[in-house]
């Protein structure tokens, strides 16, 4: 019996790789502290060729830094809201003024352990940059 | 005194090795989930800090508290219940009944809007800058009416207000405010659905590359007659009064 041409399999291989690189984006670093997003009806999807910065806030998994609500800045860990406006500074640094007017800034917050007083000092910071578009990440509600 | 050969034909059986490990790097490295959540517009920051804001009437304002307990009142009423936002906001923004409590809707007609934008081109023109943006409120009315017919709207001062505690939790926060966008978009689906045979939602979504100016300007005017008017306030007292 003569065995399956496999002279296509690349091909197939290639097209199957080339799909995924076409509807997937790069993963954000990994969450180091712990977010249960809120779950929301009227939610949107954002725009993913816009720029979107991300600030997280929770309880980190290391308990090194402590029990209480700590923010995550790209890959480090903050325990001053000072430390946004420096790091919202130096993301629009790194873009032009086209893109930066474009630009969201995405709160990654646990719903549970993060109080209204902790996003209010995050958006405060975010308005002393004049970052005023924002969004309330959030994960898709189970329908019922 | 070259060899003659065959040409040797490159062995391709190890490309779909090759391929096989970059389409598993991608998958692992790559992810499809897409970042969904609440949009807001901040406010921008105030340089004078001792500017006074406007007094609103009371009438005018739906005030929606959530204290620190994550309990909620609604225009003064405590033990009310999340599904209890919807109805509330929906009866705000269109108050059906004419009822003294809630705002007095204001009717739009073409000739309304004529009569302000030449009103208010002659002061622009006169040099009155301060009229411009009014000016401009007023054509963006202009354009909804062309599309709607007059319709009946919100007072220009008229807002939702969610009051919280710091104690409030983020998650109780953000589903208080989803809730009122949810009656806020029920609103603009029916008008939509009943003007234009689409619905808000489906507008919405209507991808970048493909949508048209008509469906830019139908978003528009659906806003112009329910406007998204939500503020963030820091409230002083929110114990439970008993």
């Amino acid at each position: 019996m003569p065995g399956v041409s496999t002279a296509s399999l690349p091909d197939i291989v290639f097209t199957v790789l080339a799909f995924f690189i076409v509807v997937s984006s790069m993963k954000q670093s990994d969450l180091q502290v712990q977010v249960t997003k809120p779950s929301g009806k009227e939610t949107i999807q954002l725009d993913k060729n816009e720029a979107i910065d991300y600030v997280a806030a929770g309880i980190p998994n290391n308990k090194e830094f402590g029990k209480s609500v700590r923010l995550q800045l790209d890959d480090q860990i903050e325990a001053s809201f000072l430390k946004i406006r420096e790091f919202i500074n130096d993301k629009q640094k790194a873009r032009s003024d086209a893109e930066n007017s474009k630009s969201t800034v995405s709160i990654k917050a646990d719903k549970k352990d993060v109080t209204m007083a902790e996003v209010d000092k995050i958006e405060n910071e975010l308005r002393e940059v004049n970052a005023l578009r924002i969004n309330y990440s959030t994960q898709k509600e189970v329908k019922r | 005194m070259a060899k003659k050969r065959k040409t040797q034909e490159v062995d391709a059986s190890s490309i779909a090795d090759i391929a096989f490990l970059l389409l598993a790097f991608i998958i692992i490295a790559t992810t499809l989930e897409k970042e969904e959540g609440v949009p807001a517009v901040l406010p921008q920051k105030r340089d004078d800090k001792v500017e006074k804001p406007p007094i609103i009437k009371q009438r005018n304002i739906l005030e929606v508290l959530v204290n620190k307990n994550d309990q909620l009142m609604i225009e003064g009423e405590w033990d009310k219940e999340i599904e209890d936002i919807k109805p509330k906001v929906i009866e705000f923004m269109t108050n059906p009944y004419k009822d003294e409590n809630l705002p007095i809707m204001v009717e739009i007609d073409m000739s309304t809007c004529n009569n302000q934008i030449a009103l208010l081109q002659k002061l622009v023109d006169e040099g009155d800058d301060t009229k411009a943006k009014k000016l401009k409120e007023w054509e963006n009315k202009k354009k909804a009416v062309k599309l709607l017919g007059s319709f009946k709207t919100l007072p220009k001062s008229a807002t939702i207000a969610i009051q919280y505690d710091k104690g409030t939790s983020y998650g109780t926060y953000l589903t208080v405010r989803d809730n009122i966008m949810s009656g806020i978009n029920e609103l603009r689906n029916q008008l939509a659905k009943e003007k234009f045979g689409i619905t808000y939602n489906e507008l919405e979504s209507i991808r970048e590359e493909v949508k048209t100016d008509l469906d830019n300007d139908r978003i528009k005017a659906v806003r112009e007659v329910y406007p998204q008017k939500i503020i963030k306030l820091p409230a002083r007292n929110t114990g439970p009064t008993n």
